[in-house]
Parts: structure tokens; C-alpha cells; sequence
């Protein structure tokens, strides 16, 4: 080890006791080593480590509302939804060779119906989304099944007649429905619901008549997101099509990418290769400015609480230079010994490394426990109002890049806060620590 | 930095060393001192408190820089070199022994003599063997893992001997080596001290008030008010 080093860390571990202490207790090897580093050093470091532990959990619960509003959004929207315009009915075969054509780098595609319908039952109504999916293909895109969190995935037979699992033959379509709404409505699994789909009227365009259709619970979804959780119905697209009265074998298409990041420049290129025929949106849309303030307060967030770090810091910075000035005997003989002044600053230079390293050690395996502590309040008390943050729950999410930001920025202003008493430890005259008379 | 200078081992040429008062005085603690030792040479410098003798010996340790006058080492001018290059000298050549043992407490009697070489960029286990082979030669084979705070007074000055020859120094300077020490200690002090200069063929430089000890040196130097009294 480098001697430089190895003095401030022994320095640093018997920080409450100068070189030659008369009391045996002191430096002893038996203590532990908080007690031998002193109250003042070992508060140091807790402020330092809460200070880190702030800034780790806020970069984690901001990037796991970023993470868990993207995983709800790309779940249940899938990455690019297309949607061909025109009369022109397309097959699916032919829509799949034009987008692996465009898309290499397309990994699933599933087509949809979506009908706007309205839940009516128990004197209440509920505007709502009925998804109309294709079973055999849509896990290749959309992550329902794994939302499921009563019944199962079953959406009732297919385009073809087969049946979609182990529910019974019976004739009422099967549905799954978002638990906003099946808790608004009471539903559980094997209730039946009716909904109003309004359709425009043949004769009067400003008119509208209704059907009424009859659905059965088969499973409640959690899709993360509170308004898709009020809003969404799920059913297999054949009834979709038959409940809406739609013709189409699908209204359009969902896209899974190799990589969901990309989504947003491969609508651009898509939209370039397909034209003005296809309308594209990627999973972003409705939710770029959402995503891009996320981005901006992310920044903002960090250098907030990185005062609290550098509030830290001064207590680092005065704890070493009573260090130096109760070493002032210490740092004489390692000048008499061959120690340069450079070399003696760099011993306090080190011991604000240490503090530093300590601290954001510390700091971060508190982070882990309060970021813990933040998922368990979650849901022991009703920390986030849907109504009011749109996700059910936020997931944390320590990201490497955040971690090695904190990591760096805390150690880094541990050491500036080590400059002073350092360059003050140098200018010790090694005469006044060995005089004696 | 390799200008030659002096003929002799070890000179100070008319060094002075003094601070600066209030009302534009300066207190002078040496007044011009000259000083001249040979190689192996041991001296002793006497005086009452106050009187300039180890403001001289840390001047000559490098420790301190006179406010005016010169210091040869092997005919290098001590005066020219700027820290680190000082440091680096003092580390290779030169030994200290303090009245008080001045020993890191964090650190075992081990380790403590091991420390010279360990800042001459020794690597540990180099450096640790030396130092227990010095640690033996002292008689503290069985000290070598106790911390300074776990040792006696004699055991104490004797690490801190032990420590200032086990880079293998060319002069070592002792200022009041038994000024601490009971007379039994201070009795075996400076046996071992005499014992090493004739072992090892050091350079010896020893500040004491201690009379009986100072005489026993060939050479004995008085000072009075940071100048030599007699005996130069």
C-alpha cells in the first residue's frame, strides 16, 4: 500500500487520539473502530452517507417512476401502433411483410380493434376502451398476461372458432377488465357486465344508435397506469368485431422492437418508407413532454440534494483540519523521517478520500434500505393517489449511471473539502512539533 | 544541486537564524555559527535552555533553514535544495532521536521503525524485515507488535533508535536522547548510542544538558546565547 495511504487511513481510524497518546485506551487495537475514530469523525460521515443516501434514493424513485411509467406504457401499448388509412382492407399477411420490410429489427407484431363503449350496471356508467386482441400473437408484444392478478388471460374464442383456454363454451364473450373498474363496478371473475357501444347512425351522421352487449369477467388486470386500469376492457378480437359490428379483420397493428428505446426514430423512418397511407405512433406519444420533464427534474433533483452533500463535506473538511492540528508532532517526525511537504498533504488529501469513500459507502447501502422502506410505505399506506400520479405504485430503480454520478460527485467534493487542511498540514514547520523546551 | 561547497562531511558556515519582532527587531537565536564535522566524527553540544543548540542540530538536520549562512553535506549546499529534495535527503542519510520518542501511536514498534524505508518507497515486507532485524539488535524481540502507548520510557527511546538507523544513515543527530529517561534508562541510552556510532561508523551530532553525557564525546561544544562559548 502506499505509505501515504496507509497513514491516512490509520490516521483516520484513530482520529480521536494524537501520535504517542499517554492513555492506553486510546488507539487501542481492542476499541472499535467508530469509538477510535471519534464522535466528530463518525458524525461526519453520517452526514456525508445521509446526504448520499438522499441523492441515491431520489435518482432511484425518479428513475423508477420514469421505468415503471415506460414498462406500463410499452406493456399494453407495445412499442409502435399502426394504423393502415383507407378503405383498402389489408390482410395481415401483407401488412407483416411491408413492416419486416421497413423494421428489421421488429420482433413481434399483433393486430388490435379497439371500440369506445360505455360499462353501464349498478346506476353508474363508465366510458372504456374494449381492446379487441389476438391471443395467439399478442405476448409477442404486449406483457397483459403477466398483469393478470385474478382469473387468467382468457379472452374468448378466436377469429377461427378455437377456443382461447380453459374457459367454458359458453356463448357470452370473455373479457378481462382493468381492476379500476372492476372494483368501481363490483365485478369479479365469472360476473357479467353489459356495455353501450354507440355507433354513428346510417341516416343521420350527427346521430348515433347503440348496441348493448353482454361480457363476462375472466381475469382483472393491473396495468399500471390508473386511467387504463378505469378505462380498459380486453376481449379476443373476434368478438370485438362482433360486438362493434366491424367488418375489418383489424383496425391496425402493434409493434414490439428489439429495443423500445428506439421506438421513437423508427416511427420517423417508418412513416418515411410507408407514407401518408399509415398512421404511426410510437409508445412516447401523449407522453414526450411528460418524459422529457422527468429528464429536466432528474438534473434539478440531483444538484437540490447534492447541497446536502456539500453541507456534508464542511464537517469533512473540519474534521481534518482538527486532525491536522492534533497531528502537528505526528506530521514533524514524518518530515524529520523523509516526508515532503507534498507528500504530508497528500496524507490529508487521502484521509478526505477516505471520508469520502466511507461516506458514500455508507450512504448508499442506506439508500438501498430507505429505497426499500420507500416500496414497502407504498403499500402499506396510500403514499401515491392514483388520481393524482397516474401509476398505481412506482418501482425504484438504482441506475448505474445515476450511481456512478452520486459515487463520483460525493467522493470528489470529499477530497476538495480536503485541499485546505491539507495545504495547512504542509505548512506545518516540523521544528514547532519537536521543540521541547 | 551536486555543487560542491565544503571539504568537510558536515559544515555550517556562519549560520544565523532569527525572527522577526514587533517594532522592526529580531530576536537572534543563532548568531553566525561555524561548524565543522568530519565523517564518524562524534560531537556533543551543551548549553542552557534557550542557548541555540537544537535550533543548530535542526538546522543541520535540515529540519530548519537559517535565515542566513550555509550548510555543506558531502559538499552539497543544503541551502539550495527546495523541499522534496530536502525530504528526500534527510530520509537517505540522515537520523533523528528525540528527548521525547515522538513514535505514531496508531502504529506497532514494528511498523514505526519500518516507516523510514517505507517513505524511501521500500516495499512493506522489505521494510518490516529490516526493521525486526533492528528491533532484535536492540533487545525488543518480543515488543515487535506493541504499540508505543504498550511500551516503557527505555523501550520507547529505543524503538525511536532503532527507527533512526534503519535506513542506514550516515549522521544521526540526537537532541536530549536521555532528557526524558530515568538514569538507569538514560544509563543504557547512551551506551546503545555509542555503541552504534562505533558499529556502524556513524556521524554523531548530540545536544544535552546532561554534562557527564556530553563529556564522555571527543568532541564537546558549549553554546551560550546562539553562539559557541569554547571548545570549538
Amino acid at each position: 500500500m502506499n505509505v501515504k495511504l496507509w497513514l491516512a487511513a490509520r490516521f483516520l481510524a484513530h482520529h480521536t487520539g494524537a501520535a504517542g497518546s499517554a492513555n492506553p485506551s486510546e488507539g487501542s487495537s481492542g476499541a472499535s473502530i467508530w469509538r477510535r475514530m471519534g464522535l466528530p469523525a463518525v458524525l461526519s460521515i453520517i452526514g456525508l452517507a445521509i446526504g448520499v443516501a438522499s441523492l441515491t434514493v431520489a435518482m432511484a424513485v425518479v428513475s423508477g417512476f420514469e421505468a415503471t411509467l415506460r414498462s406500463a406504457l410499452i406493456d399494453v401499448f407495445g412499442d409502435l401502433l399502426v394504423i393502415r388509412r383507407g378503405e383498402e382492407p389489408l390482410t395481415l399477411d401483407r401488412a407483416r411483410a411491408r413492416l419486416k420490410e421497413a423494421l428489421p429489427d421488429m420482433v413481434g407484431l399483433t393486430p388490435f380493434i379497439t371500440l369506445e363503449a360505455i360499462v353501464v350496471g349498478q346506476g353508474k356508467l363508465n366510458g372504456v376502451v374494449i381492446q379487441g386482441v389476438d391471443e395467439t400473437s399478442v405476448d409477442s408484444v404486449l406483457k397483459l398476461r403477466s398483469r393478470v392478478i385474478r382469473g387468467e388471460f382468457d379472452v374468448g374464442p378466436q377469429e377461427d372458432g378455437r377456443d382461447s383456454g380453459g374457459a367454458s363454451q359458453d356463448s357470452v364473450p370473455h373479457a378481462l377488465v382493468g381492476k379500476a373498474l372492476a372494483k368501481r363496478f363490483g365485478l369479479g371473475i365469472g360476473d357479467r357486465f353489459k356495455v353501450v357501444i354507440p355507433k354513428p347512425s346510417a341516416q343521420d351522421t350527427s346521430a348515433f344508435v347503440s348496441s348493448v352487449a353482454e361480457l363476462k369477467v375472466t381475469g382483472i388486470i393491473d396495468f399500471g397506469k390508473s386511467d387504463y386500469d378505469e378505462r380498459t376492457v380486453v376481449t379476443s378480437i373476434a368478438q370485438a368485431r362482433r360486438i362493434g359490428g366491424i367488418s375489418a379483420p383489424f383496425i391496425g397493428l402493434r409493434v414490439k422492437l428489439k429495443d423500445s428505446a428506439r421506438a421513437q426514430q423508427a416511427a420517423i423512418d417508418l412513416t418515411r418508407v410507408l407514407g401518408s397511407n399509415w398512421w404511426i405512433m410510437d409508445w412516447t406519444e401523449g407522453n414526450r413532454n411528460f418524459f422529457r420533464a422527468i429528464k429536466y427534474e432528474r438534473v434539478a433533483i440531483f444538484f437540490v440534494i447534492f447541497i446536502m452533500v456539500i453541507a456534508a463535506s464542511f464537517n469533512v473538511a473540519s474534521n481534518i483540519f482538527i486532525g491536522v492540528l492534533r497531528r502537528t508532532s505526528d506530521v514533524s517526525i514524518l518530515r524529520a523521517l523523509g516526508l515532503s511537504k507534498r507528500e504530508v498533504a497528500a496524507i490529508f488529501r487521502y484521509q478526505g478520500l477516505l471520508f469520502g469513500v466511507v461516506g458514500t459507502v455508507c450512504g448508499l447501502l442506506l439508500g438501498v434500505c430507505l429505497a426499500g422502506a420507500f416500496l414497502w410505505a407504498q403499500s402499506a399506506f396510500d403514499l401515491l393517489p392514483a388520481e393524482v400520479y397516474k401509476l398505481n405504485r412506482i418501482g425504484v430503480e438504482f441506475d448505474p449511471i445515476d450511481i456512478g454520478v452520486v459515487v463520483l460527485a460525493a467522493i470528489a467534493i470529499c477530497v476538495v473539502a480536503s485541499l485546505a487542511p491539507a495545504a495547512r498540514a504542509a505548512q506545518l514547520d516540523p521544528v514547532e512539533g519537536l521543540r521541547h523546551d | 544541486m551536486t555543487e560542491v561547497g565544503s571539504k568537510a562531511f558536515l559544515e555550517a558556515r556562519g549560520a544565523t537564524k532569527s525572527y522577526p519582532l514587533a517594532g522592526g527587531q529580531r530576536l537572534e537565536i543563532l548568531r553566525g555559527i561555524d561548524l565543522t564535522i568530519q565523517k564518524g566524527e562524534a560531537i556533543s553540544i551543551v548549553g542552557a535552555s534557550g542557548a541555540g543548540k537544537s535550533t543548530l542540530l535542526h538546522i543541520l538536520g535540515t529540519l530548519d533553514r537559517p535565515t542566513l549562512g550555509k550548510v555543506f553535506h558531502a559538499g552539497l549546499d543544503l541551502t539550495r535544495l527546495n523541499d522534496d529534495e530536502l525530504a528526500k535527503h534527510r530520509n537517505q542519510t540522515m537520523g533523528f532521536v528525540f528527548q521525547f520518542h515522538h513514535l505514531l501511536g496508531e502504529f506497532s514498534a514494528l511498523e514505526n521503525v519500518a516507516m523510514p524505508l517505507r517513505i524511501g518507497g521500500e516495499p512493506m515486507h522489505l521494510a518490516v524485515k529490516a526493521a525486526e532485524e533492528k528491533l532484535v539488535m536492540l533487545g525488543l524481540k518480543d515488543r515487535l507488535h506493541h504499540r508505543p502507548n504498550e511500551l516503557s520510557g527505555g523501550e520507547q527511546q529505543r524503538v525511536a533508535i532503532a527507527r533512526s538507523i534503519v535506513r542506514k544513515p550516515q549522521i544521526l543527530f540526537a537532541d536530549e536522547p536521555t532528557g526524558n529517561l530515568d538514569t538507569q534508562n538514560a544509563a543504557r541510552i547512551q551506551e546503545l548510542i555509542f555503541e552504534l556510532h562505533q558499529t556502524l561508523g556513524l556521524t554523531l551530532v548530540v545536544v544535552t544538558h546532561d554534562q557527564n553525557f556530553a563529556a564522555r564525546f571527543p568532541r564537546m561544544l558549549h553554546m551560550r546565547d546562539g553562539q559557541w562559548d569554547r571548545g570549538i
